[in-house]
C-alpha cells in the first residue's frame, strides 16, 4: 500500500516504509528479541497516549526530562538518554544497551517529526537496527510505519499494539 | 618627469599626478606595491601563521577522533553532477565513487562554505566601502581598554591589524582559503569524509576571521560602541513604530545603506517626519550607530511586519531576506529598494539615474521596486520616497478587517495541506475550523509557535491567507509588543578579561554561554529567554547575538521588564551581554582567545593549536544556537568547534546533516597529556560533545550545565559546576543524575548540599578519586 508521507518534505528516494497496522506491529514486536520504545518530548504533552505507552512491557527510553517525568508520574520508570546520543549508541557495535543486550528494534513515538525523520535516517543508513514509527503520521524512511491516522484510530492502534 | 601626489608608508601606495617619461604618459595613476610596515608587534611568530588546509589537519583529526561525526542524511541521492542522480543508499556508491558518509560530509562542508562566503562577502563590502571613504590608513582603535583588538586575526593571520588596509590583507588570505575548500567539493576531488570534516572546520575558523574583520571595520568606520557595557537601550518589537511618521524598513545584515539613510535623515533634519525600522542584523547594527532606530524583530517578524503594511519603503541589503519580498511588498503598496549584488530580484538597475527621476518613475509607473547599488543614492531615494508615499499609503497600513479574514478562512476545506507543509506541524486546519464562527482565539494560540515562514499559505489550494489570519488574531497584542534591548556593545574589554579570566579557567564562574543564530524555533521564541534567565540567575556569563539576542529581549518577567533591563551588560558573572549582529559572534570566540592570551599569557601569533587546546581544556564556554536556519549559523558553530567550544543546536539543526558526538562511556577517547607529569592519562569526559542537538528546552539546559565543564577545572570550580548540574537535573527529573562519578574527581568536588546522596551514587558506581591533570592534547606541550 502506498501512503503519502504526512510531512510533504519527507522524501528520501526510492525507499518507503512498509505501512503496518497494529496486528503487524505486534507481530514485529513479538518477533524481535529486544525492542526499545523511544519516547520523545511530544509524548509528554499527550495524556492518553502516554497512559497507554506507560503500560507497555518493553524497555522505554525517554529522550527529554518532561517525558521522563510524565512516565514517572504514571509509576513507570524509564531510561533517560538524549535523542541524538541515544541514536549514536544504538548504531554503535560496541554498545550493549541499557539492559546489557543489544536492541534490534527501535520504536519511535512522540518526537518532533523533523527530528524524528533525521534520527531514523541515521539508523536506516548506518545500522542494522530495525526502525518502526508508531507516531500518528507516516514517515517514509523507517522500515515500518503506521499510516497517517486520525487521533482516535491512532490511540486504538497504540492500545492494540502495546497493551 | 614624475609628480608625486601622495606616498603612504603603510602599503607603498604611490599616487602619481602626472607622468611623462617618453614611453609612459598619464595622469592620476595609483600604484600599489605590497607593504612595508614598521613592525610594532614584538610577539614571536608561531608555526601556524596563515594556516592552509594542511596546517591544522592534525588538530582536526584529534578533535574528530574524540568527537566523531554523526550523520543524518536528508535524502538518499546525490545530484551534484550530470553523472547522477546517484542513489547512495544501502552501501551503493555514486558514479564518481563517493559513498553516503563522504557525501554527507561533503554536503556539510558545502553548507559551511556558503555560510563563510556570506560573512566574508559582507566583510569585503564593508572593508572596500570604508577604505574608499576613510582611506587604507584609517586607524583601528577600539579604545583605551582594548589592546588586543583582534584576537582571531592575531592568532590566525599573525598580524596585529593597525589600519583598515590591514583588514584587506586578512580578507585576501581568507578568500583564498575559501576558494580552495570550495574547489574540493567539486565532483572527483576529495574522497574522504574525515578530510571534508577537516576542511569544514578550516572554513569555520575562516568564517570567524571574516566576521572579526567585518565587525572591527564597522565599529571603527561607523563609530559603534567599543565594548561599552553601558551601551544604551533601544526599543524592540512589532509595536514600536510611530504611526505618525513615514517609515523605512531595513532588512538584512549589511548596515552600509542603512547608515547612509540615517545620515541623510540627520543632515536634512527629517527625524521628526521619518523613522528607520529594522529586521535582522542590519537593525542591530543601525542601533549601534543610533539607538533611536527601532528593531522590529528577528527573521520571523519579516512576513508579519510586511503584511501589516506599516513600511512605506523597504530597503534590503543582504542575507536572510525573504526572496518573495518584492511580491509581498507589492500587495501592500510598499516600495522596495534592493541594494546588494547578492539580492537583485531581477530588478532594473537604476543606479546611474538621478534620484528624483527614479522616484518619479516609481510613483508614476507600475513597478514597486528598483535596484540601486550606490548606497548614498539608495538612501536619498528611500527617504524622499517614504515621505512622499506615506500620506497616500495610510489605508494600507493595517491588516484586513475581521470580516474579510473570516470570509477568507471560511473557504477552508480541511484538506490538511497547510499542516503537512508546516515545519512545526501546527494544527492549522483545526484552528481555522474553530475560527470560522468569528472567534480567532485558537489561531492566536498556534501563532506562538509559528515562525511565519508562509509555507502553509503557499501549499493551500484555496490560497487562504493563513499568516494574515494569525496576525489578525493577535492584532491587539502585537500593537503593544514593545520591549528593550541593550545595543550591541561589540568586543569584550581586556580589563574585563583580567577580572574574569581566572574565575572562568578555575571554574568558579561556572560558564560562559553564547546564544547565537536565527529564529527558526520549533516551540516558540520565548524558550531562548527562559534558558538565558535560568543561567543568569545562576551567575553564568550570558552573551547573545543576532536573532537570539532579539528573542531574549522579547522575553519579559512578571513586571514587564526585559532581561536587558534586569541584568547588567558587563562580561561578568550574572550579566547579559548583547555583542551585536551575527558578525559580532567573533567577539565571543575572541573573549575565549583573550583569556588564553591575557590571563594565561599564551602567545597568539600563529599559534592556533595552542590557543584552541587551551580553550578546549580550560575555558568553560558553550554556544546555543536554538533557532538554526541559515548556512551561516552552521559556519559560526563549526568555527566555534575548531576552537574547542561546544555548540548545542535546536531540533531543526539536525538538518545540517552532521553532529560531533563524544562517547563518555569509552574511556580511551578521553586521553589527554598531563603537562606536569608528561604522561598520557585518561581525563574526565568533558566537554562531552562538540555539536549536539537538544530536543527540548529542558534538555538544552542540562547540556549547558554539562558542556561548560573542562578537565582543568579546579576542585572548587568543578564543585560549583557539578552543583548546578545536580540542581538542574533534580529540578527537571526529580532525582540525581547517574553519571556523577564521571565528573567528580575527588571528595572536595562533592557539592555540600547533596553530600549524602552523591556519596551513595559514587559508592554504587565503584568510584575512586583521581588526579586532576594539567591537560593538553598537544604532544609538543609535554616535551
Ligand atoms: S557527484 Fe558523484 S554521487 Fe553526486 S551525482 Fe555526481 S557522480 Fe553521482
Ligand atoms: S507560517 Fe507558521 S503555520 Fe504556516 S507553515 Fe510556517 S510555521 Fe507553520
Ligand atoms: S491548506 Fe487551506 S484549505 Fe487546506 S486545510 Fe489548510 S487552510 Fe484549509
Amino acid at each position: 500500500m502506498y501512503v503519502k508521507p504526512w510531512y510533504h518534505g519527507d522524501s528520501f528516494g526510492n525507499r518507503y516504509a512498509m505501512v503496518i497496522d497494529y496486528k503487524y506491529a505486534k507481530k514485529i514486536l513479538n518477533r524481535c528479541k529486544n525492542p526499545i520504545i523511544i519516547a520523545g518530548e511530544l509524548l509528554s504533552r499527550d495524556k492518553e497516549a502516554i497512559d497507554i505507552i506507560s503500560k507497555a512491557r518493553y524497555d522505554i527510553v525517554s529522550t527529554t526530562p518532561k517525558t521522563y517525568i510524565a512516565f514517572k508520574d504514571r509509576d513507570r520508570e524509564t531510561y533517560y538518554e538524549s535523542l541524538n546520543t541515544l541514536i549514536n549508541l544504538l548504531k554503535s557495535d560496541d554498545w550493549k544497551g541499557f539492559n546489557g543486550k543489544e536492541y534490534d528494534l527501535a520504536v519511535f513515538i512522540g518526537i518532533f517529526h523533523q527530528l524524528l525523520i533525521q534520527m531514523i535516517s541515521t539508523l536506516r543508513n548506518f545500522s542494522n537496527v530495525i526502525t518502526m514509527n508508531a507516531s500518528r503520521f507516516y514517515v517514509s524512511i523507517a522500515d515500518y510505519s503506521f499510516p497517517n491516522l486520525d487521533r482516535d484510530t491512532w490511540l486504538e492502534y497504540l492500545r492494540k499494539t502495546f497493551l | 618627469m614624475i609628480e608625486f601626489d601622495k606616498i603612504s608608508m603603510d602599503n607603498i601606495l604611490v599616487k602619481v599626478k602626472k607622468i611623462d617619461s617618453g614611453i609612459i604618459k598619464g595622469e592620476n595613476i595609483t600604484l600599489e606595491f605590497g607593504k612595508i610596515r614598521e613592525e610594532t608587534w614584538e610577539e614571536k611568530e608561531g608555526p601556524q601563521v596563515k594556516p592552509n588546509i594542511f596546517t591544522l589537519r592534525n588538530w582536526d583529526f584529534k578533535l574528530l577522533s574524540r568527537y566523531k561525526p554523526f550523520y543524518s542524511p536528508l535524502c538518499d541521492f546525490c545530484c551534484k553532477c550530470t553523472f547522477g542522480k546517484c542513489d547512495l543508499s544501502e552501501g551503493k556508491k555514486g558514479a564518481c565513487g563517493i559513498d553516503m558518509i563522504t557525501q554527507q560530509a561533503r554536503e556539510f562542508c558545502l553548507n559551511v562554505a556558503i555560510g563563510t562566503a556570506c560573512h566574508m562577502a559582507h566583510a569585503r563590502h564593508l572593508v572596500d566601502y570604508l577604505i574608499k571613504k576613510l582611506g587604507r590608513d584609517y586607524k583601528i582603535d577600539l579604545g583605551m581598554e582594548i589592546d588586543v583588538e583582534a584576537p582571531i586575526i592575531r592568532t590566525v593571520v599573525g598580524i596585529k591589524p593597525e589600519v583598515l588596509g590591514d583588514l584587506d590583507e586578512v580578507l585576501k588570505y581568507a578568500e583564498e582559503q575559501l576558494t580552495h575548500v570550495l574547489a574540493s567539493i567539486a565532483t572527483g576531488q576529495e574522497g574522504s569524509a574525515i578530510d571534508y570534516e577537516s576542511k569544514a572546520l578550516h572554513l569555520g575558523m575562516i568564517d570567524n576571521l571574516a566576521k572579526e574583520v567585518a565587525d572591527i571595520a564597522q565599529i571603527i568606520g561607523f563609530n559603534y560602541p567599543k565594548g561599552d557595557e553601558n551601551a544604551p537601550l533601544a526599543e524592540i518589537g512589532l509595536g514600536t513604530y510611530d504611526a505618525n511618521k513615514a517609515s523605512i524598513l531595513t532588512i538584512g545584515h549589511n548596515a552600509i545603506v542603512g547608515i547612509e539613510i540615517l545620515d541623510y535623515i540627520e543632515q536634512n533634519n527629517l527625524s521628526d517626519r521619518v523613522e528607520v525600522l529594522g529586521i535582522c542584523c542590519t537593525s542591530h547594527d543601525l542601533t549601534r550607530r543610533n539607538s533611536r532606530v527601532k528593531i522590529i524583530g528577528p527573521l520571523s517578524s519579516q512576513l508579519r511586519f510586511v503584511r501589516a503594511g506599516i513600511a512605506d519603503v523597504i530597503v534590503v541589503d543582504e542575507q536572510c531576506i525573504r526572496t518573495d519580498i518584492v511580491e509581498e511588498a507589492r500587495k501592500k503598496k510598499s516600495f522596495v529598494i534592493a541594494t546588494s549584488d547578492k539580492a537583485c530580484y531581477g530588478l532594473e538597475d537604476k543606479t546611474e539615474e538621478p534620484a528624483d527621476k527614479i522616484i518619479m518613475e516609481l510613483l508614476n509607473g507600475n513597478k514597486n521596486a528598483v535596484l540601486i547599488h550606490d548606497p548614498k543614492k539608495a538612501a536619498e531615494v528611500a527617504v524622499k520616497l517614504a515621505l512622499l508615499v506615506s500620506p497616500i499609503r495610510k489605508d494600507y497600513k493595517k491588516l484586513p478587517d475581521i470580516k474579510e479574514v473570516i470570509e477568507d478562512i471560511r473557504r477552508c476545506t480541511k484538506c490538511y495541506n497547510c499542516q503537512r507543509n508546516c515545519p512545526v506541524n501546527l494544527d492549522i486546519p483545526d484552528a481555522i475550523e474553530k475560527a470560522k464562527g468569528g472567534n480567532l482565539f485558537e489561531l492566536s494560540i498556534i501563532r506562538e509557535e509559528c515562525i511565519a515562514c508562509g509555507r502553509c499559505e503557499s501549499a493551500c489550494p484555496k490560497g487562504i491567507k493563513i499568516v494574515t489570519a494569525m496576525e489578525k488574531a493577535t492584532e491587539y497584542i502585537v500593537k503593544n509588543e514593545r520591549s528593550k534591548i541593550r545595543v550591541g556593545r561589540g568586543p569584550i574589554k581586556d580589563t574585563e578579561i583580567r577580572k574574569v579570566g581566572q574565575p572562568i579557567v578555575f571554574g568558579e564562574i561556572p560558564g560562559v554561554i553564547l546564544f547565537a543564530g536565527c529564529s527558526n524555533y520549533y516551540n516558540g521564541a520565548k524558550e531562548v529567554g527562559e534558558i538565558a534567565e535560568e543561567f543568569l540567575k545562576r551567575n553564568y556569563i550570558v552573551a547573545a547575538t543576532g536573532c537570539a539576542a532579539m528573542s531574549i529581549a522579547m522575553y519579559k518577567d512578571e513586571e514587564g521588564k526585559s532581561l536587558y533591563e534586569k541584568y547588567p551588560g558587563s562580561f561578568d558573572a550574572g550579566c547579559l551581554v548583547n555583542l551585536g549582529s551575527c558578525v559580532a559572534n567573533s567577539h565571543a570566540i575572541g573573549a575565549a582567545i583573550k583569556i588564553a592570551n591575557i590571563f594565561a599569557k599564551k602567545p597568539l601569533r600563529g599559534n592556533f593549536e595552542v590557543i584552541a587546546d587551551y580553550i578546549l581544556n580550560r575555558v568553560g564556554a558553550v554556544a546555543v544556537v536554538w533557532g538554526t536556519m541559515s548556512q551561516k549559523a552552521i559556519a559560526i558553530a563549526t568555527g566555534a568547534n575548531r576552537w574547542g567550544i561546544p555548540v548545542i543546536l535546536g531540533p531543526h539543526g539536525v538538518k545540517y546533516r552532521r553532529l560531533l558526538l563524544g562517547r563518555k562511556d569509552r574511556e580511551e577517547d578521553w586521553y589527554v597529556y598531563d603537562a606536569r607529569t608528561k604522561k598520557r592519562v585518561i581525563a574526565d569526559p568533558v566537554p562531552e560533545h562538540l555539536l549536539v542537538v537538544a530536543e527540548s528546552k529542558e534538555e538544552a539546559m542540562i547540556w549547558i550545565a554539562k558542556l561548560v565543564m573542562r578537565p582543568n577545572d579546579t576542585s572548587k570550580g568543578r564543585m560549583i559546576k557539578v552543583a548546578h548540574y545536580i540542581d538542574l537535573y533534580k529540578k527537571l527529573f526529580g532525582k540525581l543524575p547517574d553519571d556523577l562519578h564521571l565528573y567528580i574527581r575527588n571528595e572536595n568536588e562533592i557539592p555540600f548540599n547533596y553530600k549524602d546522596e552523591v556519596i551513595k551514587i559514587l559508592k554504587e558506581k565503584g568510584w575512586k578519586p583521581r588526579e586532576i591533570p594539567d591537560p593538553t592534547l598537544l604532544e609538543r606541550n609535554i616535551r
